[in-house]
């Protein structure tokens, strides 16, 4: 023991240099592993946000359009649109109408209705959540479109049906874009 | 003790090289699965592509039959969609296969017509990661 306290020198400055690099390497790493495994589930956590609140308002859509009376789209990329007369047991005072308001960007129904009273309602982005600081848009919509699906008919026109198709482009805050897309068939169309 | 002590002469390269090794397959094995993960992910929304897909193609045999009165045996057959489009030059876009199956009922109306026609559509497609997956939709008008 006595021995091997004489000949202790200690560590070289090389060799502490070698310690910190190789622990300044592996912590590096880690540190890069934690970051992106994080994204990775916050992306994740969003995407399927996005997806069952788009799908909720694509099957209520669906399920209008198929229901309707008569069906109106405005097809443009600036300001979509579509106007559905939906039956109603009591006479209809108007058309639900779907469209795109641009100053929250968000997806929005106008049912006119009797019995539904007049109310607007905003269907997309569906939900917010609140971080520690304030109220956080976890998603955004970036793209709706309402239109005639001629190319699945094939070209073949039956002044009783049509068929619709909505599209919804939702993106989360890191950069990931989800479409949603759904064709319906209304068998009640008439001109 | 004292002579364990002054023995020691530190790691051997065996040593060394055996640690590194299992530090190795250790991030591999985290690194896979993060990359597994992604790729499952990636491959359920490339599944829901498809089945809008197919949707679409049961909401053409319907609109079909109210026209017909039936759905027409021309509907029958297979071939490609092309589901995604390549992601950049050298990417191969996505590609599923599809069939169609239209069967007429063999009890027949006061028309002389098929009651009800079967119909089926079914899609089957390799996925980038080379797994295989498949659709299959099916009811009767």
């Amino acid at each position: 023991m006595l021995s091997r306290v004489k000949k202790n020198k200690g560590v070289t400055l090389v060799e502490v240099m070698v310690v910190v690099f190789i622990f300044g390497f592996f912590t590096v790493g880690m540190v890069n592993a934690y970051i992106y495994g994080l994204k990775l589930f916050k992306s994740t956590v969003t995407m399927n946000l996005m997806y069952s609140d788009g799908m909720m308002v694509l099957r209520k859509i669906e399920n209008m359009i198929r229901n309707a009376e008569n069906i109106n789209i405005f097809e443009s990329d600036a300001n979509p649109r579509m106007e559905l007369v939906v039956p109603e047991r009591s006479s209809a005072a108007g058309p639900v109408e779907f469209y795109v308001n641009h100053s929250d960007k968000s997806l929005r129904m106008n049912d006119r209705r009797v019995n539904h009273g007049e109310f607007n309602v905003r269907l997309l982005p569906a939900t917010t959540y609140a971080s520690r600081r304030r109220a956080v848009q976890a998603y955004k919509m970036k793209r709706v479109k309402f239109e005639y699906a001629e190319d699945v008919t094939g070209g073949i026109t039956d002044p009783q049906q049509m068929m619709v198709r909505v599209t919804i482009v939702l993106e989360n805050p890191e950069g990931d874009t989800l479409a949603l897309r759904a064709t319906t068939l209304n068998r009640n169309y008439a001109n | 003790m004292r002579k364990r002590l002054s023995n020691s002469r530190g790691v051997t390269l065996i040593e060394l090289m055996m640690a590194i090794l299992f530090l190795t397959i250790a991030g591999a094995a985290v690194y896979f699965m993060f990359v597994h993960g992604q790729e499952l992910i990636n491959e359920q929304f490339q599944r829901r592509r498809v089945l809008e897909k197919a949707q679409e193609k049961m909401e053409r045999l319907k609109y079909l039959e109210k026209y017909f009165g039936n759905v027409p045996d021309s509907e029958n057959g297979s071939g490609k969609d092309t589901i995604m489009s390549a992601l950049n030059e050298e990417g191969k876009p996505l590609v599923a296969d599809y069939e169609v199956v239209v069967q007429h009922s063999p009890t027949l109306d006061a028309n002389g017509r098929p009651v009800y026609d079967s119909v089926a559509v079914s899609y089957n497609w390799k996925a980038f990661s080379g797994r295989r997956y498949s659709i299959v939709l099916s009811t009767k008008y």
